[in-house]
């Protein structure tokens, strides 16, 4: 194992062993505190320009499996654990460990550093903070990671290009890929769905012509602002003519489409313990969050919409519904992967307005 | 002001101890906080929360009866019971009250559960029926009359399936089988055995994983998992004989998520107020688990979960009881808002360490089974696993171990590969030595049903013991090893050189301890829970405690003999320091203890009882006193080699009782000394059980009603002895009573724990806190004044130890203090 140095921008220097690709990358450090579901995580295609922290200690524990990714191509800049298990892979399985994956996939990671000292410094430094993993930390590596610039097109770097289908024999939903976590699909193809896959930068009329019973906007990484207004103009449309559900940064964006203002959250919230209180029923509900940006409460519009959910610790909105339209939208991912099944119901309301549409 | 009426739970015994003292502690200082009148009946004289007047308004002293609480109930008009504070013994009692009608009579209200599901805890048969109309999976039971029947059944679940008669003659033995021709054999063996030619074919879950969780519930339904602990041993080794770890290590996030999906649907469905500790199997190969158990009280996984998480468990379960919901608890400054509401993360990982009176229990034939045979336990935190269960295995290599350890480096292979399927006590020994032999993941994980993860982080560590063997002095390695938890004495041990010699290296080399706060948010928040463990990284976070302190360094696991009575003298120290203007550091290693609680504790180093974890501490806060327990002197020198203003107070009392078998009665006179005046305490005498007609041992009365001639002849030798002593103290002297009614003085030692609680019960004088005051030059005489007044009348209290010989199936034992575990108290 190499000595290798994680990097933050005010000059702090961890030390640390590598694993994973031995790729210098940049990218924002945000934290996980989530207990299991590692590979659910690195997978995430939110995680696109950041480097993971983990604060659970012990990750890689049951090596990387094939029915549990959340993406083909993770976009994942940097993995940083404080113990990575050294687990051999059992005889006659092809499994990889995830040093081997992380190899496999270019990513590097760096781990037997003080973690939680790190996770404290970053609640202290605010804001965003970004990151390098080297393996010499010198003025050299410092001047890179200032001079370096993250991509703004992030939904472009992971989105897919090109429609694709996913058939089922149940209801037709469009999903709109703005970066598809996979929990999603699954959840879709357990209700049976017959999904098609669009790109971002799908009209309406595009999508319209699939006769859609449902669209679904999915989950993201990065800066709803960076996005074209057409998107915009897209969402706003599309509430008007079909059932709508946003998740993530689909929900941020299908706040913006109704005038809703949505801005940096001061520390970016990853994890799974937030209790979320649902506001028709006071119902307290746990969910997979992680969001680097919220929407403002006070710009939310209540002739248009009402906030469904909202976290109890940060105080952030997590949930909005359309009065007019069969539309909503959660921050949070209902699909889980990794986190609780308690606002996977979500899916079934959204089917439910999905039948709707047929009776009319 | 409304009464709550709390249940205790009797004597220790094999399956609950210190965790529920621990409990009832901090759930009746929470009801305080809501001006709740608290009642506490028990009848155990180690029973720390009956003594704490501050927060129980009346201590009952009584057998747990049916007519006792009928009478309480009557007198205190509670208008709430907590029946979740007493084991399983008392769902067992409240529901025996309950069907006297007092309960409906008055709509008293259980805290925790609802009488319909204390009900189904009580009848297993109940229970199955709630958890299969959930649609909860549950283990296959069928009842079948012949061999066809049961090949059915076997058709389903596969092999090994247990066979029993059903309603048999006699006592029928359950068998295991794993073929057709075993199950041939025990189907028409059972028929046989069964008055209704019938037989019980079962699906075995033996060798599965054990997962337990721990759920918290309010009233309005919202349900939180606190966490969730995995067994390494299998099923078929009591989940408290296994070492445990939180989080949970070698579980994908599916498997987490159906389980707690269950877990929740189980206790949504019993409607349980608090905690919920629910069991399961897991068969990761066939994607399938079962619930096993489902405990609705406070038990040994509730006090692990609130050490290792920081997640005040017992506390927000008080405010629940005193009909607060989640979203509305306040725990004060330390604590975000909502701290309650927010399901605990780690940054650490904690194992708990089951530890076995081996020594004590000479006669036994050790084979961990299905029922539990621990006695005590310790935990471990770390940064890793391996560190974890590295720090929390330091319990393990101590004197009275050495045998055992010795024992097993000399196993053949043969032996040892027995003792790898049929597994005994403190098994990590067993398994690292395994390691040690180059046996692989693989191998060990078929002997042993245990996950290859484990093994190969176990591995980690039996590689670095090697390479240390082969590279004494390495700097290097000493920098791994400290880094992956081992102790300065592993290292020396590997070097074969000092202790010291290892420490002197660590310092010049600056490879110092940090200390890192258990934080149930894992850094995301400011959460101060003042509990702190160490681990060998970059930032410290624990600075020196402000004002006078001192140092109290636990007993570490219980152990039969003083059994909770030494944690239950700690609790008085740290409570009498306290009202000294003294903070309180404590050093424990023992999740059941006392000593964690916010009641008692200013400050918590959760750390192995090492020199070098007792110096590191001692080094950073600089205590004005350390109290240790007796046996651990060895401390003392550590402490003051970094702290040298530091006075170390020897706790005696802490001190195994002596074995003293006699088959005549046996008198103590028990005194104060202050080194100058003897502060005479009574004289308790054995009990002389009438209509038996022979001396009970280690059942004895206070007071013991002597002659006048015995009482004088007694008082003025034990007067005596006792001056003659060189440091001031509670002293015992004992005497053999023989048939001429002549006392013969035997000995003279200190008041041991269990007299210290049962004297402090029966004189209505806290002993413990008279003993700090002259330990910290403190002491007036007055106190005592009454006590020792010669013509004062005591209540007569009988004090009846309690021996676990019926758990182990040992036959024939003599009673002896080396090996009580719990006792009785009650008003003679």
């Amino acid at each position: 194992m190499v000595k290798r140095y994680l990097i933050l921008e005010d000059g702090t220097v961890f030390e640390g062993t590598g694993f994973g690709a031995p790729a210098v990358t940049f990218g924002e450090i945000v934290f996980n505190t989530a207990m299991a579901g590692y590979q659910e995580i690195i997978t995430n295609p939110i995680y696109h320009n950041q480097i993971v922290v983990f604060t659970q200690p012990n990750v890689g524990n049951s090596l990387v499996r094939s029915n549990v990714y959340e993406s083909i191509e993770p976009p994942i800049k940097g993995v940083v654990v404080r113990d990575l298990a050294n687990i051999t892979a059992k005889k006659g399985r092809h499994r990889m460990t995830l040093d081997q994956y992380l190899n496999s996939i270019n990513v590097p990671g760096i781990t037997n550093i003080d973690t939680r000292a790190l996770i404290r410094k970053l609640r202290k430094l605010g804001g965003t903070v970004r990151g390098s993993i080297v393996p010499v930390a010198d003025d050299h590596a410092f001047d890179q990671l200032h001079a370096t610039v993250l991509i703004s097109q992030q939904v472009a770097q992971v989105a897919t290009p090109k429609p694709y289908p996913n058939p089922g024999v149940g209801r037709s939903i469009v999903v709109i890929d703005f970066g598809l976590k996979n929990g999603i699909l699954r959840e879709l193809s357990r209700r049976k769905c017959n999904i098609t896959v669009l790109p971002y930068t799908a009209t309406v009329e595009q999508i319209m012509r699939l006769d859609p019973d449902g669209v679904v906007l999915s989950s993201g990484p990065g800066d709803p602002h960076s996005l074209k207004k057409s998107v915009i103009k897209m969402i706003q449309e599309l509430q008007e003519r079909v059932p709508l559900f946003g998740i993530g940064l689909g929900h941020e964006l299908f706040a913006m489409a109704n005038g809703v203002q949505v801005a940096q959250v001061p520390v970016e919230i990853h994890g799974m313990n937030h209790p979320i209180k649902e506001i028709i029923t006071d119902h307290v509900v746990y969910a997979s969050q992680g969001a680097g940006f919220q929407i403002k409460r006070e710009s939310v519009n209540r002739e248009n919409l009402f906030i469904t959910y909202v976290d109890m610790l940060t105080g952030a909105v997590q949930g909005l519904r359309h009065r007019r339209y069969p539309a909503f939208s959660v921050q949070f991912f209902p699909d889980g992967a990794p986190g609780p099944d308690e606002t996977d119901p979500l899916f079934d309301e959204f089917m439910e307005m999905t039948w709707g549409k047929e009776e009319d | 002001m409304t009464a709550v009426l709390i249940i205790g739970a009797g004597a220790d015994d094999l399956q609950h101890g210190g965790e529920l003292d621990q409990a009832t502690l901090e759930i009746a200082v929470a009801l305080k906080k809501h001006d709740l009148e608290t009642v506490l009946i028990d009848d155990n004289p180690f029973s720390f929360t009956l003594d704490e007047q501050e927060v129980i308004d009346h201590a009952i002293l009584a057998p747990l009866e049916v007519e006792q609480v009928v009478e309480l109930i009557e007198k205190y008009a509670p208008t709430m019971i907590i029946p979740t504070l007493g084991s399983r013994k008392a769902f067992e009692l409240v529901q025996a009250v309950s069907e006297t009608g007092i309960i409906q009579e008055r709509g008293i209200h259980f805290c925790g559960v609802p009488e319909a599901t204390i009900r189904q805890v009580n009848n297993p048969v109940l229970m199955s029926q709630t958890l299969k109309q959930l649609g909860a999976p549950t283990k296959m039971i069928k009842t079948v009359s012949d061999y066809h029947g049961a090949v059915e059944l076997v058709d389903q679940v596969g092999y090994p399936v247990i066979v029993r008669a059903a309603l048999p003659k006699k006592q029928a033995p359950r068998r295991i089988v794993h073929d057709p021709r075993e199950l041939q054999q025990a189907v028409s063996a059972a028929i046989q055995e069964s008055r209704a030619s019938q037989v019980m074919v079962q699906q075995s879950l033996a060798g599965l994983k054990e997962i337990e969780v721990l759920v918290m519930r309010d009233a309005s339904g919202t349900m939180m998992n606190l966490a969730m602990v995995e067994n390494l041993d299998p099923i078929g080794i009591h989940a408290g004989d296994s070492i445990a770890v939180t989080p949970a290590q070698t579980l994908m996030d599916r498997e987490i998520q159906d389980i707690r999906d269950v877990a929740f649907a189980i206790t949504r469905r019993l409607r349980i107020v608090g905690i919920n500790h629910v069991q399961f199997a897991l068969d990761q190969e066939h994607q399938r688990f079962y619930v096993i158990k489902n405990s609705p009280y406070f038990d040994r996984l509730a006090s692990f979960v609130e050490a290792a998480t920081g997640y005040p468990v017992a506390t927000v379960c008080g405010h629940l009881y005193a009909g607060q919901l989640l979203s509305n608890i306040k725990l004060g400054h330390d604590y975000p808002r909502h701290l309650a509401l927010t399901e605990p993360v780690m940054d650490r990982t904690a194992v708990r360490l089951p530890t076995f009176p081996i020594e004590s229990l000479p006669g036994q034939r050790w084979e961990l089974r299905t029922e539990k045979q621990s006695v005590g336990s310790v935990i471990g935190v770390g940064r890793s696993f391996l560190e974890a269960i590295i720090k929390g295995s330091a319990a393990y290599y101590t004197p009275t171990n050495e045998r055992l350890l010795k024992e097993i480096a000399a196993f053949s292979d043969e032996r040892l590969d027995e003792r790898l399927i049929h597994p005994c006590p403190h098994r990590l020994l067993t398994l690292l030595e395994a390691l040690l032999r180059g046996y692989s993941s693989d191998e060990l994980t078929e002997l042993t049903k245990i996950d290859r993860y484990y093994f190969d982080q176990l591995k980690r560590g039996t590689t670095l013991v090697k390479r240390l063997q082969e590279k004494p002095g390495s700097l290097e390695l000493l920098k791994q090893a400290k880094y992956w938890g081992l102790s300065d004495d592993q290292i020396a041990q590997s070097w074969k050189i000092s202790v010291k010699k290892v420490a002197a290296l660590r310092e010049e080399n600056q490879f110092h301890r940090v200390f890192k706060e258990v934080d149930p948010s894992a850094g995301e928040f400011d959460v101060h829970t003042n509990h702190f463990y160490a681990t060998f990284e970059v930032e410290n976070e624990s600075s020196v405690i402000r004002g006078s302190r001192a140092l109290i360094v636990g007993d570490g696991p219980r152990k039969l003999g003083n059994s909770t009575a030494n944690d239950y003298v700690l609790g008085m120290v740290a409570r009498e320091l306290r009202r000294h203007q003294f903070r309180v550091v404590s050093h424990i290693n023992n999740p059941n203890s006392l000593l964690l609680t916010r009641h008692l504790s200013d400050k918590v180093y959760l750390e192995p009882h090492t020199a070098e974890a007792v110096a590191a501490i001692a080094r950073l806060e600089q205590p004005d006193y350390a109290f240790i327990p007796v046996g651990k002197q060895n401390l003392k020198s550590a402490i003051n080699a970094v702290s040298p203003a530091t006075k170390v107070v020897i706790i005696e009392a802490m001190q195994t009782p002596q074995n003293f078998v006699s088959s005549i009665p046996t008198l103590e006179f028990n005194a104060l000394f202050d080194g100058q005046v003897v502060y005479q305490l009574g004289v308790t005498g054995e009990l002389k059980d009438q209509g038996v007609g022979k001396y009970q041992t280690l059942a004895k009365r206070y007071p013991a009603h002597l002659e006048k001639g015995l009482a004088t002849k007694v008082t003025t030798i034990s007067d005596q002895v006792i001056s003659q002593q060189t440091t001031p103290g509670l002293y015992q002297v004992l005497y053999q009573v023989d048939r001429l009614a002549e006392g013969i003085h035997e000995e003279v030692q200190p008041l041991t724990a269990p007299d210290v609680a049962f004297m402090t019960k029966a004189l209505g004088l806290n002993l413990t806190a008279i003993w700090v005051r002259l330990m910290i030059g403190n002491f007036s005489g007055q106190f005592l004044v009454k006590a020792s007044h010669v013509n004062t009348s005591y209540p007569d209290v009988i004090y009846r130890a309690h021996f676990p010989y019926a758990d182990y199936h040992l036959t024939n034992q003599k009673s002896r203090p080396a090996t009580v575990i719990g006792a009785q108290i009650e008003r003679a």
